[in-house]
């Protein structure tokens, strides 16, 4: 499991380059992007987003990390239940 | 209490369980104020077509004249959703990868069916035909108003503003990184489009509350009927939205103020009315009241 998780971690780190100056409020700027596609698909973790029909709007412009954006909240929760109930 | 006096109002919104008499007395409430010389539109958001039945005359999705300054239409929401989800799709294919766009475009057709799409396709509704219809008619008369739910999360605008605000905060910081990375950042849609959404939620927070607005309930006789009906009252209070009036239908004797409210008494009907004329003794009870 251990060793999944830092592949993953491996795999943004190798996704993201390596951390200049220009990088970093990329990166920023893209963590904001994913806040954002949270709010909008919270449905997927769990929380009903009472404005959806709404916000899918937005959606066109925001799916080009739909992928990434997906992988990264699995990623967050699992590393969440994980520090609740210890690595197997 | 005061008589309510209808003239003082712009918009109104008649709210009440299925059957009790909605579509009958929007449309005898704007033919009465059309009577007394008001240019009035009459909009029914009923997915079911009951107003082309009621005035016996086929209506479209642009205003047709009924009668002397009163004319109505019929929205079809099914229709309006299609549209707009239809668009946001068009966008999509605009800017996403081929191999990705068929799991964007299912993720756009989920929302046909997400809780409340109906009801925010209703307000967006209601948005429009004031925003459009608004400056060329003295009063706009909805048939159903938006439910309880909906008003609610309308009429407290301060709350879902907030919201708006935050993810335009969270969009403006993003753009503000690109910018800074030397990436060039042009006319936002994403801003664009949370903007028009602001604008469309504070209009309408403030149209709900408006004191030029009319919400009013429709109750038939019975207490069980009664019950509901106090209910419908108390979920748009409870919204910040004001319920105006009482209209008692199919009441067979007059009474007093339903639930504190001022109310208006209207007389069960011999046969179904159908065609204008035969509404003439529920329109002559608004025209009393108009003032
Ligand atoms: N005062 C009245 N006297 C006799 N019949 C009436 C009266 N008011 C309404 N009706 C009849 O009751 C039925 C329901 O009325 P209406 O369609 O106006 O209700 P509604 O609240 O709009 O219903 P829905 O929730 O289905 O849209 C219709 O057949 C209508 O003709
Ligand atoms: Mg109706």
């Amino acid at each position: 499991m251990r060793r999944f998780l830092n592949s993953l971690g491996l795999f943004f780190v190798g996704a993201l380059g390596t951390e200049n100056a220009t990088d970093k409020l990329l990166k920023k700027a893209r963590y904001l992007d994913f806040d954002l596609l949270t709010l909008i698909l919270s449905d997927e973790i769990g929380i009903p987003n009472p404005l959806y029909y709404h916000t899918v709007e937005l959606l066109p412009y925001l799916s080009g990390e739909l992928e990434a954006w997906r992988e990264s909240e699995k990623a967050s929760i699992l590393w969440r239940v994980l520090s609740e109930t210890g690595e197997p | 209490m005061k008589p309510v006096s209808l003239r003082n109002y712009r918009i109104f919104f008649l709210s009440g369980k299925g059957g009790v008499g909605k579509s009958t007395l929007s449309t005898a409430l704007a033919l009465a104020l059309s009577k007394r010389g008001f240019k009035t539109l009459l909009v029914s958001l009923d997915p079911a077509h009951s107003l082309s039945i009621l005035l016996k005359k086929g209506l479209g999705g642009a205003p047709r004249e009924v009668a002397p300054s009163l004319s109505a239409f019929e929205v079809d929401l099914e229709r309006e959703m299609r549209d707009y989800l239809k668009k946001v799709e068009r966008d999509a294919e605009k800017i996403i990868s081929p191999a990705l766009i068929e799991k964007v475009k299912n993720q756009i057709e989920l929302a046909y069916n997400s809780p409340g799409a109906l009801e925010l396709a209703t307000v967006d509704s209601v948005y429009r035909i004031v925003k459009n219809y608004g400056r060329g008619f003295d009063k706009i008369v909805f048939d159903t108003a938006p439910s309880g739910y909906t008003v609610r999360l309308m009429a407290s605008p301060d709350k879902l503003l907030n919201w708006v605000d935050s993810l335009i905060e969270m969009r403006e910081e993003a753009l503000n990184y690109r910018k800074m990375a030397g990436e060039e950042v042009k006319e936002d849609p994403v801003l664009s489009i949370l903007r028009k959404r602001r604008e469309e939620y504070r209009f309408l927070g403030e149209l709900f509350r408006s004191d030029k607005t009319l919400f009013g309930v429709v109750v038939n006789p019975g207490e069980l009927p009664l019950k509901i009906g106090e209910r419908t009252l108390k979920e748009i209070e409870e919204a910040g939205v004001p319920v105006r009036l009482i209209l008692a239908n199919k009441f067979r004797e007059k009474g007093g103020e339903l639930f504190k409210k001022p109310t208006l008494y209207f007389p069960p009907l011999e046969k179904e009315p159908l065609g204008l004329t035969s509404l003439e003794p529920l329109v002559s009870v608004f025209e009393k009241y108009i003032g």
